[in-house]
């Protein structure tokens, strides 16, 4: 027999083996979108990665810093990276060659495709700020060393650095802003000795954006510039003196030109210009003998935007032309169309922005193309000779809003019940069995489709639906996930269905360079819609199960709402908008909120708002003010959730008493940094009085690392980096990332439930009627050390709350999102000292002062999730359950069991065995019977001896 | 409405003002610990939440102050407070919350958080109870707080306001476990346990009980 603490503690660790995703849950409860982000225009192409080998990677660079190749055939990742340095990395496995840190920032990197050694060069153009100083630096190809490096002074704004194997040519811009003039520094590739420096277009080039193209590796390296106003685009061979203008179609909004990037190409490039409707291009040639460009052919006019990559075969120059309806190969030589493939009509709703191709010379005049291509839905798509081979949803990253929305049942179900309560019994009886009557007509289907769902039951297949509707299912587990992204994109997800696409629908046109912050998305039960608030004001109402646009309230000039909060008011539940410096405009009385609503102020304190009504509208109020220190600089708030029931009011402790759990839904954690002091202060806040309920500051914290806070409960947990001394050893020191959890209690005793006892209300504004005063909740803190950053802290729900409650945490630098237990978590495990057998029995295990994250509790398991800043929680119908997303650059969907499942069967679980057990047993029964009864008769028969 | 126009003189100089009590308390202190320290005086300012704008008027006068100046940076600092004094506020009828905060009356704005409470807390049959919550330093102010707390005979003879004053907590820290002890040979010394007086003076005390026992006979 083992000793009581030791079986607790055996059982203790079972779950953390029971906790783990098993094998065959992946992929079926979970669901990942491993994405890159939008991939640029610049940093897309397909290259061979083995010099020997014919396959080739599509690589890209995208919008959200990612880099990565994708197998052009599959569209499968094949490896990623987030990037947050220069470096090389090796183009087959991804992995790390070399890193390189240099200050400021970097503006142009270009591959010397042919140098004096076998290897290739890198150049790197950056702009050092602080100095204002242009530097170019040539890096070995293979280690990142150094070459030779060329800085010049004179704060001129960098633009591009372009090689022609021979020479190298950094383009900057100088003179007067708007005014620029191009200042073209030739440089020598083997020693970076300027040779000589060419200046062209004075005071023509009004920006860094206005650069259309550099080109680089090329025979006849160019760069061009554009002036849309008059129309005109200028052109000048690098390293020339004279530059040449032609002229652009009327009405042209944009230029882009595409050119080779191998020096053995011809010197060819093709000028793209859109116009608001159509786009066209030109297609122009470079005398390498007199550097005179002239003008080859030109495309019509097609509609759409259109899509142009180039690709080159040796000296042979491809541009491939995407339309709407077709992908046409034409030869830079001339105007020749080589192919021509249509598009599948029913695959694409939407049209390329841009992209990249790859053209394979098969015979003399067959060529086959695959082009890959960024639509204007957001969407990286691979078309293989007209047909679509692959589309990724590269839009969903960047997603920076998400929430979870209850699949929309039968309206019509809905509405003959509300008038069912709505009217009187009688009526309403008639018309009960009426609908029961009309049911009927379903009973024939539901009775076929019973064998069915018994054997998909039995084998454990899920049950289908048959003609793919949305419904939600008796476990919960059906729900919509929907997700905005910065792009102005919405995603509407089915969870249930492993979190496949339901729909994608632009919601908003964001302009090139911004991104549209959603300050709040409310999922609206009732109304089976949904909300999504931008910072501007702007507000877009979608049907959840199809993203059809209800409403859209148009975007202001800048900036207006802080943040949108539900209230209750007398009319209903409604919607406030909060603006910048948190002022709420005044409502009509019946509109007022009746609860406080705290909002940040001008000058970074938090309010508390109550609504007073004079006459028949109400006016905002600042009830209460919490101006922090000076200082300090809110970094984090935390609030319980909305949806929060609580099962217990109290922790009966191992010896039958209770510790009475503070349970005020009126709180918010706060955590100040104090940059100068390296210090992190934590308040608990009532928000309707503003009252500081406990207070406590960390020593030692980094205020430049993220701090992160969570709260659910009595209880909250913030994590942050430090580095002290301990107080009560000043031997021994620590460093790393940490996480403190406090517990909020009644009072400091068991059984005693404060001044407040046991009456049932309580304001945080009226006077206490028990003479001991006022009291404030007894705090019990515990720190622990995490092996590993944590961010993007959020507690699991569930619909009643009984399982216990895990801290779900992404760890930044091992891809993963860990599920942290409470019962680690737990500020009163014994420290120094193995629990008693009543400690043990509460749960509580002896104290340790690190966390490992176990590899059991990463519930994104082997999956590599990359970039995500939020996750969010929803309750299941089933209490054991809650669903889990989590978003940022990649999509991630699970759903956890913090008590494990209790309530549901696994799918170990053997229904054959069971049934065959029953069946069995009933034979067994049904053949003995007979011979039982005919036992009994005999032996009534039988006379008495 | 001005009815809450401050009548103390002696707001405007609140750092100035201490009364004989206090400076008996602060000469004390300062002969405990050696050093002087000055008490901070906090005016606490209430103002009623109405839509006509009332300028804030003096509540209470409180000077808290640490006990000693402890080095021991495991302990919060003990602080002691006094009331210097109170004034029972007027507040007009159709009021039904206050704001109440540390006022500084020269650059007329709040000088720390202010909170919210309803008036009942200082009508009648009420004494109020303010908490003031300090920096971790135990000087600097944070918020104060107010509630009237029923009056009863049975409980406490003071009607009188209270003050109490909550310290902001120095956040915990991991208790980390003892750094291992090695042994040049790089053992792990087991420390020895300390012996008992039994264990180390049993030799006294066995000569004195042979002396006791050898020592009995007395010649005869």
């Amino acid at each position: 027999m083992l000793p009581p603490s030791l079986s607790t503690l055996l059982l203790l660790s079972l779950p953390s083996a029971v906790r783990a995703v098993f094998r065959d849950e992946v992929g079926h409860i979970d669901y990942h979108y491993e994405l890159l982000g939008l991939p640029q225009r610049e940093t897309t192409f397909f290259h061979r990665p083995r010099r020997d080998d014919k396959a080739s990677l599509l690589y890209t660079l995208s919008d959200v810093g990612v880099l990565g190749a994708v197998n052009p055939s599959t569209g499968a990742v094949v490896w990623r990276q987030v990037l947050n340095s220069t470096g090389g990395w090796d183009a087959v496995t991804g992995r790390s060659r070399f890193g390189v840190g240099f200050e400021g920032v970097v503006r142009d990197l270009e591959v010397m495709e042919m140098t004096e050694k076998e290897r290739k060069d890198v150049l790197v153009m950056s702009e050092e700020e602080r100095s204002g100083e242009t530097v170019v630096r040539r890096l070995n190809g293979e280690d990142g060393a150094v070459v030779w490096e060329w800085r010049e002074k004179g704060g001129d704004v960098p633009v591009q650095v372009s090689t022609n194997a021979e020479k190298v040519f950094a383009v900057s811009l100088s003179g007067q802003v708007g005014r620029y003039a191009l200042r073209v520094a030739v440089l020598d590739t083997l020693t970076g000795r300027r040779l000589e420096e060419v200046v062209v277009a004075r005071g023509e080039v009004a920006g860094r954006d206005d650069v259309m193209f550099v080109g680089v590796n090329s025979a006849a390296p160019i760069v061009a510039w554009a002036d849309l106003e008059k129309g005109k685009l200028f052109v000048n061979v690098l390293g020339t003196k004279n530059r040449q203008e032609f002229a652009l179609a009327p009405g042209t909004v944009s230029v882009e030109v595409h050119a080779p990037h191998l020096v053995q190409s011809e010197p060819h490039f093709l000028v793209h210009s859109r116009t608001a409707t159509g786009n066209r291009a030109d297609v122009y040639h470079v005398n390498l003998k007199t550097n005179v460009i002239e003008e080859a052919y030109d495309l019509p006019e097609l509609a759409g935007p259109g899509a142009f990559s180039t690709s080159s075969d040796g000296a042979n120059v491809y541009f491939t032309r995407i339309t709407d309806d077709e992908i046409i190969l034409l030869s830079s030589a001339s105007h020749g169309v080589l192919g021509r493939w249509p598009l599948s009509s029913s695959s694409t709703k939407a049209s390329a922005v841009h992209g990249v191709s790859e053209v394979v010379k098969k015979s003399s005049d067959t060529f086959a193309v695959r082009a890959a291509a960024v639509t204007t839905t957001d969407e990286w798509l691979l078309v293989r000779s007209g047909e679509i081979a692959w589309s990724r949803p590269e839009g969903m990253s960047g997603a920076v809003a998400a929430t979870f929305a209850e699949i929309p049942e039968n309206e019509e179900f809905v509405k003959s019940l509300q008038q069912e309560a709505h009217s009187n019994p009688l009526e309403a009886y008639i018309h009960r069995v009426k609908r029961h009557i009309d049911d009927l007509q379903y009973l024939p289907a539901y009775l076929n489709a019973i064998p069915s769902r018994l054997i998909s039951s039995i084998l454990g297949t899920e049950v289908s639906n048959q003609d793919g509707k949305l419904s939600r299912d008796s476990f919960g587990f059906h729900k919509l996930a929907i997700l905005a992204t910065r792009r102005g994109m919405v995603y509407g997800l089915d969870v249930g269905n492993q979190g496949k696409i339901l729909w994608s629908r632009r919601a908003l046109e964001v302009p090139k360079g911004e991104s549209w912050e959603v300050i709040g998305i409310h999922a609206h039960e009732l109304a089976d819609k949904v909300m999504i608030f931008g910072s501007n004001g702007d507000a877009v109402f979608l049907e959840a199960d199809t993203g059809k646009v209800i409403d859209t309230i148009a975007a202001g000039p800048e900036k207006s709402v802080q943040s949108t909060v539900f209230v209750d008011t007398v009319a209903g539940p409604r919607l406030v908008p909060v603006g910048v410096d948190g002022k709420i405009s005044a409502v009509p009385s019946e509109d007022a909120p009746r609860q406080t609503i705290v909002t940040r102020g001008s000058e970074g304190e938090l309010k508390g708002v109550v609504f007073a009504a004079n006459g028949s509208t109400s006016y905002e109020t600042t009830s209460w003010v919490f101006s922090l220190p000076k200082d300090l600089r809110i970094v984090n708030i935390a609030t319980r959730p909305a949806h929060e029931p609580v099962a217990s009011i109290g922790r009966v402790l191992g010896d039958r008493t209770v510790k009475y759990k503070y349970l005020n839904s009126n709180t918010l954690v706060l955590a100040a940094a104090d940059d100068k002091a390296h210090a992190l202060s934590v308040y608990l806040l009532d928000t309707v009085s503003g009252q500081v309920l406990a207070a406590s500051k960390y020593d030692g914290v980094d205020t430049a690392k993220p701090v992160e806070c969570a709260m659910a409960e009595n209880w909250f947990v913030c994590s942050f980096f430090g580095q002290y001394t301990l107080r009560d050893n000043t031997a021994q020191s620590l460093k790393g990332y940490q996480i403190v959890v406090s517990d909020l209690y009644e009072s400091d005793e068991p059984n005693n439930r404060g001044p407040l006892g046991e009456s049932e209300q309580y304001s945080a504004l009226d006077p206490m009627e028990n003479p001991e005063g006022p009291s404030l909740p007894s705090v019990v803190s515990q720190t622990f050390i995490l092996n590993a950053p944590i961010s993007a802290l959020k507690v699991t729900q569930t619909r009643q709350g009984i399982s216990s409650r895990h801290v779900l945490a992404y760890l930044p630098e091992l891809h993963g999102i860990a599920s942290l237990p409470r019962v680690v978590l737990e500020p009163r495990r014994p420290v120094g000292r193995d629990p008693t057998p009543a400690e043990a029995e509460e749960g509580l295990m002896r104290y340790s002062p690190n966390i490992e994250i176990d590899p059991k509790t990463i519930i994104t398991h082997e999956r590599d999730v990359i970039g995500i800043t939020k996750i969010i929680t929803s309750p299941a119908i089933v209490e054991s359950t809650s669903l889990v997303l989590a978003f940022g650059i990649d999509v991630f969907g699970t759903r956890v069991a913090p008590s494990f499942l209790f309530d549901i069967l696994g799918k170990g679980f053997n229904k054959i065995t069971l049934i065959g057990t029953v069946v069995a047993i009933t034979a067994g029964v049904l053949a003995v019977k007979p011979m039982v009864l005919k036992k009994q008769i005999n032996s009534l028969w039988t006379a008495p001896m | 409405m001005q009815l809450l126009q401050p009548r103390d003189p002696t707001t405007r100089c609140a750092r100035q003002f201490q009364s004989p009590k206090m400076r008996l308390n602060t000469l004390l202190s300062a002969l405990l610990a050696g050093t002087a320290v000055l008490a901070d005086t906090v005016p606490v300012f209430i103002q009623p939440i109405s839509s006509s704008e009332t300028s804030p008027a003096l509540l209470i006068k409180i000077s808290h102050d640490p006990l000693e100046t402890t080095t021991d940076p495991t302990s919060a600092p003990q602080i002691s407070t006094e009331i210097l004094s109170y004034e029972a506020p007027e507040i007009p009828d159709d009021v039904k919350l206050v704001r109440i905060g540390a006022y500084d009356s020269k650059a007329a704005r709040w000088s720390s958080s202010t909170t919210v409470v309803s008036v009942e807390n200082f009508g009648k049959g009420y004494s109020p109870h303010f908490i003031l919550t300090l920096d971790a330093n135990g000087k600097d102010l944070i918020g104060v707080a107010c509630r009237g707390v029923r009056v009863d005979a049975g409980y406490t003879r003071d009607f009188g306001p209270q003050v109490k004053v909550v310290v902001a907590g120095r956040g915990k820290q991991p208790e980390l476990n003892k750094p291992v002890v090695l042994s040049p040979e790089g053992k792990k010394v087991v420390p020895e346990a300390e012996k008992t007086f039994l264990q180390k003076y049993w030799w006294v005390l066995a000569i004195g009980a042979f002396m006791l026992i050898s020592g009995g006979g007395d010649g005869k």
